[in-house]
């Protein structure tokens, strides 16, 4: 009786906490249920359809604030009737799910206007599940298989899509959401695992975005039936849920070592998300936003697409200081064209007071090979965070303003128990640890080693946080 | 589009419809279950067609229990392993190890043997230091070259029956990088005969592949081969047998020379080989092992290892469309661009 009681106080303690980033929604398909106390969201989002009102109606008076996923075509329909029946907001898909249509985003300032007490909300749905890949081609009509070198993990991730749509919307969380990818009959039957769930709440809340989560028909079934096996499963969810709700330092701010200048999400994707896989820290503003302030603390800027002349002029600077700039196809004359250049196969490296400009003439051929020059290019003056034994581990590193504590998140896509070896830019003197199925741990000795702090993370399943604090913060 | 899906109801039909149709369909033949996991610093996969879905997804968990388990025994990245133990350890000293691991050294010292000591799993100090040299520290010297190259020699391990392995060399450390994957397919392999699973393919980060039985309706897993040249369009079916693809590490910059993982344990330096090698043998431990080798002696001496040993076929492919073929029994296809599909 009084677990169950814990249970249920914890539940609302978890629900009451909804940050103001990292919010998970869940989808819902299926006509039953269960309360918000127990499944440990309140945000849930129904496709807008006819069929669906009487779940809309049955979540609203159960506690959940209710969302109708709708597309741009329906939306304004859909705003209209949220309104009047009292649902929490609308999401919005664009009729490309592209991200950064800016129809879209006129339609949904319009109805933000015109409904400015009810969410408006737009969806990007291009993302994907969060998982490692594998090298066969599993399809219906068999499984092709191409031998090669041991190829190392790959991983899917959101980082790219998320990291272009906080660009478009830089004071909001951005919101995605993926299908499953669920490849034989059985596992569509069976519907993912808790601990892809638990991954897609991780990666989310490790990139301080919000997620829309994909429920399993079958799963949504068997939770509303009172299933122990399914509510067992949703448990370990749960904490992971609980986990991302509760970050410490809600003020922070991402940390970047690469700024990618770009206003094509397409033209950009490739690149961002190899960097993205290797764990090459990076923000994206749109070319009119090249301005100083937006350059400072980092060590290059990949750029897609032409700034204005100011902005060109910011860059020049920004080499000028030590910087590294690499202009990916782009066209026209350039301020740093007098200056002496090396001409190579791939382009031109043009000398600019301490650093340089590369300007690449061809696109990126090999996402791989245009990482590992990033990589490359950066090396002389160290990247903010770096990870050894950790091809399947992505990590995140926020900064709290006007202090010298960090924030790093890490999630590992493999889903199983691994250390970690992490080095980060900067002395800091207390480093503590927390993962959702262990909490904290005793604080974690660091190394300082050439200007890095250095230490080594146990058993990161799938997600974890480090805290860093300096020993001046300490001291203050 | 995310909301274009109907009403639930229709949903549901559709699932229900679906449903029936896969359960008659499948009541006659047979089902693909598929599944992965990360192992070994790579991804392992396992495809296989069974009348009874869930067994064979059990018996897949199974498989995947065992390479796990072998991985923390013959891991060099994990301390807790216990090849790195004896790597700590086994200096002087004749100390106790898994039957796995007994089993994996005394098969890696035979193709040591065979191959004149081109594979050599004491390469070790070799690829650590190689390793972080790619990671940005100084290229080696020549005396730290020489120091190593002292340290390492299959000759100087010895096995003491029943389990126990002692290194004559004060700082030899082994690495199973060139056979470890291959030794936990064929366990894979074992766990899933075990369990009545017998059409199935398991692939261990796409470089070894072994095929049970077969897909239904084919004779057996088409398996398509690493082409460096683009067009010979190399295919191998495997029906009980294995493939093994080895190659060394694409350099991202060419000035930085020599540079990879597969170490030359002669000269103590990465190899620099033009060519992608594919064997094919009865066990993923056999090409896994052949294709480190292979690659390290190249076509003309390759050949001549290969003479005496019976159903082995490799195939050596460079960028420049040169290729050397030879095979004792199982036949590896160029060109194979019509009848690969399934």
């Amino acid at each position: 009786m009084r677990s169950q009681r814990l249970i249920v106080l914890s539940s609302l303690l978890l629900i009451a906490a909804a940050p103001a980033w990292g919010r998970v929604f869940l989808e819902w398909t299926e006509p039953a249920i269960p309360p918000p106390t127990r499944i440990g969201v309140r945000e849930l989002v129904v496709s807008w359809t006819p069929g669906n009102v009487r779940l809309m109606t049955t979540a609203k008076s159960l506690g959940y604030s209710v969302f109708a996923g709708v597309r741009a075509a329906d939306a304004a329909t859909a705003a209209n009737a949220a309104a009047s029946s009292g649902l929490a907001g609308i999401i919005v898909e664009s009729e490309s799910g592209t991200p950064g249509s800016n129809s879209v985003r006129e339609l949904l300032e319009r109805l933000r206007r015109s409904y400015p007490r009810l969410a408006i909300l737009e969806l990007s749905s291009q993302g994907k599940q969060p998982q490692i890949r594998g090298n066969l081609v599993v399809s219906r009509d068999g499984v092709l298989v191409v031998s090669s070198p041991t190829e190392q993990p790959w991983i899917d991730s959101n980082v790219a899509l998320a990291r272009f749509v906080s660009a478009l919307q830089p004071n909001k969380p951005p919101l995605f959401s993926f299908s499953w990818d669920l490849i034989d009959p059985l596992e569509r039957q069976v519907g993912p695992r808790a601990a892809d769930y638990a991954l897609a709440v991780a990666e989310a809340g490790a990139m301080r975005a919000d997620l829309i989560l994909p429920v399993h028909p079958n799963l949504q079934k068997a939770l509303a039936d009172g299933n122990q096996a399914a509510w067992r499963e949703w448990e370990r969810v749960k904490t992971y849920l609980q986990f991302y709700s509760a970050g410490k330092l809600p003020a922070v701010r991402p940390c970047a070592d690469i700024a990618v200048v770009a206003d094509d999400y397409g033209e950009a994707y490739e690149a961002m998300n190899l960097m993205a896989r290797h764990n090459i820290l990076f923000t994206v503003f749109p070319p009119d936003e090249v301005t100083p302030q937006r350059m400072a603390r980092l060590q290059m800027a990949v750029v897609f697409s032409r700034p204005d002349e100011q902005g060109l002029r910011t860059l020049q600077a920004f080499a000028d200081q030590g910087g590294t700039v690499v202009l990916v196809q782009v066209q026209g004359h350039f301020p740093w064209e007098t200056l002496p250049s090396i001409i190579s196969d791939s382009g031109r490296t043009y000398t600019v007071g301490r650093g340089r400009v590369v300007e690449l003439a061809e696109p990126i051929a090999d996402p791989e090979t245009f990482a590992e020059m990033v990589r490359n290019l950066m090396s002389s003056r160290g990247s903010l965070v770096r990870l050894w034994n950790a091809l399947t581990i992505l990590a995140f590193a926020f900064r709290e303003p006007h202090t010298d504590r960090m924030e790093l998140e890490l999630v590992n896509y493999a889903e199983q128990a691994q250390s970690v070896q992490v080095r980060v830019k900067g002395l800091f003197s207390e480093v503590r640890y927390e993962t959702p199925e262990h909490g904290n741990y005793p604080a974690i000795r660091p190394e300082h080693n050439d200007g890095y702090t250095e230490f080594v993370l146990p058993d990161l399943q799938i997600g974890g946080r480090v805290y860093l604090t300096s020993e001046a913060e300490n001291t203050r | 589009m995310r909301w274009n899906r109907g009403c639930p109801g229709r949903t549901i039909l559709q699932f229900l419809f679906l449903a029936l149709t896969q359960a008659q369909v499948f009541a006659q033949t047979n089902q693909l279950v598929y599944r992965k996991e990360y192992a070994m610093g790579t991804v392992f996969e396992i495809a296989a067609y069974s009348s009874s879905p869930s067994l064979a997804s059990h018996a897949i968990d199974k498989a995947f229990v065992e390479v796990i388990r072998l991985d923390h025994i013959m891991s060099d990245y994990d301390p807790s392993s216990d090849l790195s133990r004896i790597n700590r350890t086994a200096h002087y000293r004749a100390e106790l190890v898994p039957a796995d691991l007994y089993r994996v050294i005394q098969q890696s010292l035979a193709y040591s043997k065979l191959s004149n000591g081109k594979f050599d799993i004491t390469v070790g100090p070799l690829s650590r230091l190689w390793k972080k040299e790619t990671r940005g520290g100084s290229s080696p010297s020549a005396v730290q070259l020489k120091e190593l190259l002292n340290c390492i020699g299959w000759q100087k391990v010895v096995l003491v029956p029943p389990d126990r392995v002692e290194f004559r060399s004060p700082c030899m450390a082994l690495d199973l990088g060139a056979i470890g994957k291959g030794y936990a397919v064929d366990r894979a392999v074992t766990v899933l005969r075990s369990f009545g699973v017998k059409n199935a393919l398991i692939s261990a980060g796409g470089s070894t592949i072994y095929g049970m039985g077969s897909p239904p309706g084919l004779p057996a897993w088409v398996v398509h081969l690493r082409d460096p040249s683009k067009k010979l369009s190399p295919a191998v079916r495997l029906n009980g047998n294995s493939v093994s693809t080895s190659e060394q590490t694409r350099n991202p910059r060419p000035e930085r020379t020599p540079f990879g993982h597969i170490i030359d344990p002669v000269k103590g330096i990465p190899i620099t080989s033009p060519y992608s090698v594919s064997v094919v043998a009865d066990s993923a431990t056999e090409s896994d092992a052949l294709s480190t080798t292979l690659l390290l002696m190249g076509p003309a001496e390759g050949k001549a290892v290969l003479q005496g040993l019976p159903n082995i076929a490799a195939v050596w492919i460079s960028s420049r469309e040169k290729s050397e073929y030879i095979s004792n029994g199982p036949r590896i296809s160029m060109n194979h661009l019509t009848d690969t599909g399934h």
